[in-house]
């Protein structure tokens, strides 16, 4: 009676996962060292004031907040997470259509502002649609793995019309509801002239349809459309009627040495400032490449400096670490209390996975040049903030998961008890 | 306790195992491609991008003469260049431009707007080897207007020559890019230049400097330094030899060698008239400006001017031939001795002419020498004996010698631009050398040489019969002044005997002493030597006169080859206009190389004598001393007692010279006019010079009764102070005709 009054409670004060934590906790110390090293320079030249450490004081600032923030959010009771979903989705949505229409311009129409305070709505949008998806697949679990007819009018009448040869199920109906929200949110987001995030989008919602359990074969069916289309995006994108700077991105990616106004210019000194850090590193503090010549190499781009600085071997320590927090991640979602909290933890910590592997893909020139922040690294108060509440997520189900009791710090308060 | 089913489980372990696998696989793969497998091809593109390398340029060896005088040097000076990519605006750029063109002078503003008006670059050269003043005025300029990142001045050398005019043709000089464009600067170019230095610093991507941990310096190598066989003094003597004689007969030019007979060493060696190294490509000889000036059109007249630059670099000596003419006929004397066919006293009766095949060959005595011997010979220069002994040796023997003595091949002087013997055009082939060829070219025509080959074989019959190879570089000195290396004189080949060459330079002194050569005689010196006069084969009317001298007699130390090209003035023959100037370079060069003079009684009595200090007795008693030391005395005042004295005592004056006595304090005025003293003998000039109150030195063929004065270093009509000393040149006008 006592267990389940605390559950019912707003706020749980069961332990959180430590290893998770202290692991994040890593992640954010290298993060932080690595972007005062990668952002002194451009923030002595650039920054309009002088200071070199004006990049890694605001960062620092966010993120003792954002950490303080985090442990208080993660003390929240998920399941009220589902209160605010719904109109969480809606109020992203909202924000990302004000922005595009306030926009206009390439690029500019990225970042939504309030006061002094601006960030990515695409962000907000990411974890929305988490929270959303997360919601609605546990809600719905029965009507998509269910194999029945549709009741749907519409499904119905299809079935009709192809005299019963082609029979849409319950399960198809649903799943391709929450496909669609999926791709009206990443449409809004293309809209913002942000392909990458709107890809992010889009593979962050498969993956949570695929862990939502839809059945298998659409995702074989998904995964030829999406190879045919890269192909011939890869070949004809000269003719597709795609924004003129993502035809020169994906031509810079696909010609090396293309260079209409240096479109390879980033890409290139990314890839010069790896091969300078080598297998060992040229040292920390040491990157040269980082004298202006990799630009935004505070933000999207900090991993080719840490490759130039730490080397090959602490590029690979540093996305192990990664893959160590995702593999925890994991493992709370598996022992979460509820399906609700598993597919949230999976679909931030696929979140994060996900972005990981495009900024490193960037960085070294594996797809085409495209804004992707890496978590924990990338100069940024609005992307570590929404990082942060992930986390918090993430800590927040593993309150109440089924976890050894050895990692919990209330372990010794609850034994004395 | 886990409410979360397998299925799920299942789904999210292959999400994120493909995401794992595929997605950070392949990151670790691309990591792994361009950190481990291409890491060094990526490293050498950054850094071709990251690093700066500024060359240090070194600094040349120094050029020193033999006694160590620094000829040319290396120092400090800069180079400024604009980085176009920092300019702002066209008000900038403009403001740069003018104000560079403003302090450097010779660049126009357009020239530098042009240059700088890419701005893609971040580093154009405007000027290179500017001075310190420049330097300092691109300084204040950058300061007061704030281009701190627009105008960058970089250090840069720029070769100094103290001396100026001084050895020009021989030195050289090197182009805006520190490289010998001539003479030795050019020959010994790789020598003299450096290891520079380099400065590599990283750069960020907008050109601004990373910082120091970065730099690496190499630092720069000073070039090795030569110390050359050119003595300053002996080079100062010929060069003001040859300047007065291109003055003296308004010719062309006039060029000469000081040579050490036995090893071949070049003690001087000029080309009049010479130009600035400080400024190599000014024009200064003012007729050829004042022809130049005659072409109206400007690119011709740049043409013009750059070819008379070209002319003026001109080593002549190396690279001049001419015909050597009279000259010639010590090298057919060796050889007639050295084979036998002829001995110092066997006879020829000149007739005046002489029949060579179908042609008749005129001595340049129409009326003929007579019976004369050997040596009369060669000290009347007649033509008609030195072809009977061609002759008489025939082409095969002949040809050897002309061979041996080296007309036929380069002397190998360390020199740039020597000129190239060419068989059948420059000299006669063995082949095709007939009696014709034979003839003239036994008495120096119808053959050419250069003067360093001239004054090489020379050395050869003055040294005993080695054959030198001359050189200029007597040592190398690195860096610290060590020697790294020095020039052992190289023996080519014996071409005569000991005795022949005893014989050759005693018959040469004859011609000297007595002969054509008369106006190199020297008091208290043996000089041997020969002229020549030839008409030359390029230019109607015109001739060269030359001289080629070496002393002492006894035991020949130097050679001294004069040649003077188109002289204009009364006389064109060698023995009359080149070998005055042999004689005085051959006395002063053997005074400075302390060869103690011996004089004959003869020149004694016409030698100088000290004066003795009369002051501070009777009038009379100073008289009395002054005439049995053989010296006049001038009475100025009307004291009785000696005040002062002019010339004071222990001045070297002529005997029977002047010395004036004041005997009144504060003479006003103590000059005098000076009378005109050419056109005198020796006695005549004297007497004039010591009735109007001066003394004269003799200079010139002193012994020679014939002897007539024709310059005076003191001009006629000047005021001087009386008992001053006024240089008188002698020089002989009769028998000194060779051709």
């Amino acid at each position: 009676m006592q267990k389940k009054k605390q559950v019912n409670d707003l706020f749980v004060k069961n332990g959180m996962d430590v290893p998770f934590f202290l692991i994040m906790l890593v992640l954010m110390t290298i993060g932080l060292v690595m972007l005062l090293s990668a952002s002194y320079i451009y923030a002595f030249h650039y920054s309009g004031s002088g200071d070199s450490l004006y990049y890694f004081k605001r960062q620092i600032v966010f993120a003792v907040l954002g950490i303080i923030g985090m442990l208080v959010y993660s003390r929240l009771n998920y399941k009220y997470l589902k209160m605010i979903t719904n109109i969480g989705l809606l109020g992203a949505l909202v924000i990302l259509a004000i922005t595009v229409l306030r926009g206009g311009g390439d690029g500019i129409n990225r970042w939504f502002g309030i006061g002094a305070f601006s960030f990515q709505p695409s962000e907000m949008a990411k974890f929305m649609l988490i929270l959303f998806c997360a919601a609605g697949l546990d809600k719905n679990h029965k009507k998509i793995i269910s194999a029945e007819p549709s009741k749907a009018q519409w499904a119905q009448k299809i079935t009709e019309l192809s005299k019963g040869s082609i029979k849409i199920t319950r399960g198809t109906t649903t799943m391709f509801f929450y496909a669609l929200v999926i791709g009206f949110t990443a449409g809004m987001v293309l809209l913002g002239s942000h392909l990458s995030g709107a890809i992010l989008i889009l593979l962050i919602g498969v993956a949570m349809l695929w862990i939502g359990e839809c059945r298998a074969r659409w995702f074989a069916v998904l995964g030829m459309v999406v190879a045919v289309v890269l192909v011939y995006v890869m070949f004809n994108y000269e003719d597709l009627p795609l924004k003129e700077y993502m035809i020169v991105r994906i031509k810079a990616w696909r010609i090396k040495d293309f260079s209409p106004d240096d479109a390879r210019w980033q890409i290139n000194h990314s890839l010069y400032a790896l091969g300078s850090g080598g297998f060992l590193g040229a040292g920390i503090g040491n990157s040269k490449q980082k004298y202006l010549y990799v630009s935004e190499s505070h933000t999207d781009f900090i991993f080719s400096i840490i490759g130039e600085e730490l080397g090959f071997v602490g590029c690979f320590i540093i996305l192990a670490i990664f893959i160590c927090l995702i593999l925890r991640g994991i493992y709370i979602g598996m022992r979460a209390k509820d399906r609700y909290g598993a597919l949230l933890v999976f679909g931030m910590t696929s979140q994060l996975a996900l972005q990981v592997m495009f900024n490193v893909a960037v960085v070294t020139d594996t797809v085409p040049n495209t804004g992707i922040s890496l978590p924990f690294f990338s100069y940024g108060g609005s992307a570590l903030l929404i990082t942060l509440v992930e986390m918090g997520t993430i800590l927040a189900v593993s309150r109440q998961a089924d976890l050894p009791k050895v990692y919990s710090i209330r372990k010794s308060r609850k034994e004395s008890k | 306790m886990s409410r979360v089913n397998s299925n799920l489980k299942k789904r999210c372990a292959s999400a994120i195992a493909f995401i794992l696998v595929f997605g950070f696989g392949l990151d670790i793969c691309r990591l792994f491609y361009f950190q481990v497998i291409k890491a060094d091809e990526y490293r050498t593109e950054a850094e071709a991008q990251q690093l700066s390398d500024t060359v240090v340029s070194a600094d040349r060896g120094v050029i020193y003469d033999a006694n160590m005088n620094v000829l040319a040097e290396s120092a400090s000076a800069w180079l400024v260049y604009v980085n176009p990519s920092k300019i702002k605006d066209e008000a900038q750029k403009n403001l740069v431009a003018t104000g560079l063109s403003k302090i450097l002078g010779d660049v126009t503003a357009e020239t530098i707007a042009e240059k700088i008006s890419n701005k893609e670059y971040s580093y154009v050269k405007i000027k290179s080897r500017i001075e310190y003043n420049a330097k300092t005025a691109i300084s204040e300029f950058v300061k007061e207007n704030e281009l701190y990142e627009v105008i960058g001045l970089d250090p840069d050398t720029k070769r100094y020559y103290p001396f100026g005019n001084f050895a020009s043709t021989v030195i050289g000089m090197t182009n805006s890019d520190n490289n010998g464009r001539a003479g030795l600067e050019l020959k010994y170019n790789d020598t003299l230049t450096g290891v520079p230095g380099r400065i590599i610093t990283a750069k960020d991507a907008n050109s601004g400097l990373m910082s120091s941990n970065y730099e690496t310096k190499f630092d720069a190598e000073q070039g090795t330094s030569l110390v050359l066989t050119i003595d300053k003094s002996v080079q100062y003597y010929l060069e003001k030899g040859l300047s007065q004689a291109v003055k003296d007969n308004k010719a062309a030019s006039a060029y000469g060698i000081v040579m050490e007979v036995d090893t071949g060493a070049v003690l001087a060696m000029a080309t009049m008239p010479d130009y600035n190294l400080n400024e190599p490509s000014v024009l200064t000889d003012k007729a050829i400006l004042a022809e130049l000036s005659k072409i109206k059109d400007e690119d011709e007249y740049d043409v013009a001017y750059n070819n008379a630059v070209y002319l003026m670099w001109r080593n002549r000596a190396i690279s001049d031939t001419y015909e050597p003419g009279s000259v010639f006929k010590i090298f057919t004397a060796a050889a007639g001795l050295e084979e036998g066919v002829v001995s110092s006293s066997s006879t020829y009766n000149c007739t005046g002419s002489i029949r060579v095949a179908e042609n008749i060959i005129n001595c340049h005595k129409h009326s003929g020498h007579g019976t004369q011997t050997f040596t009369q010979g060669l000290m009347n220069s007649c033509n008609p004996f030195f072809i009977t002994i061609g002759q008489e040796l025939g082409t095969d023997r002949f040809y050897k010698y002309f061979e041996a003595f080296g007309f036929t091949e380069t002397t190998g002087i360390d020199l740039p631009a020597e000129a190239e013997p060419a068989a059948d055009i420059t000299y006669h082939s063995k082949d095709k050398m007939g009696i014709a060829q034979l003839s003239s070219s036994a008495f120096g025509q119808t053959f050419q040489v250069s003067a360093v080959q001239m004054i090489t074989a020379v050395s050869a019959v003055a040294n005993g019969g080695r054959l030198m190879q001359p050189y200029v570089v007597a040592k190398k000195l690195d860096q610290d002044g060590n020697t790294v290396y020095e020039t052992t004189p190289t023996v080519k080949r014996q071409v005569i005997s000991e005795n022949t060459s005893e014989t050759v330079i005693g018959m040469m002194e004859m011609v000297v002493a007595e002969g054509t050569g008369k106006n190199a005689y020297i008091p208290g010196y043996r000089v041997a030597g020969k002229t020549g006069t030839s008409e030359k084969l390029t230019v109607d009317g015109q001739y060269i006169a030359s001289f080629v001298g070496c002393a002492p007699a006894d035991d020949p130390k130097i050679a001294v080859l004069i040649i003077i090209d188109e002289p204009q003035g009364a006389s064109h023959g060698g023995g009359a206009i080149a070998a005055p100037v042999a004689g005085s370079v051959i006395e002063q060069t053997l005074k400075y190389m302390n060869v103690e003079p011996v004089y004959t009684d003869d020149e004694l009595s016409k030698i100088n004598a000290v004066t003795p200090d009369v002051t501070n007795v009777s009038v009379s008693a100073a008289k009395n001393t002054l005439s049995t030391e053989g010296f006049t005395a001038r009475v100025v005042g009307k004291g009785d007692k000696v005040i002062t004295q002019y010339p004071i005592k222990g001045q070297s004056i002529p005997m029977g010279g002047v010395v004036v006595l004041y005997t009144e304090p504060n003479v006003k005025d103590t000059t005098s006019v000076v009378p005109n003293l050419t056109g005198l003998s020796i006695s005549e000039a004297n007497a004039r010079a010591v009735n109007a109150g001066y003394n004269i030195k003799v200079s010139g063929a002193a012994l020679d009764s014939e002897v007539v004065s024709y310059r005076q270093s003191v001009a006629e009509g000047t005021k001087a102070e009386l008992g001053s000393t006024i240089t008188v040149y002698f020089k002989t006008t009769t028998g000194v005709q060779d051709d």
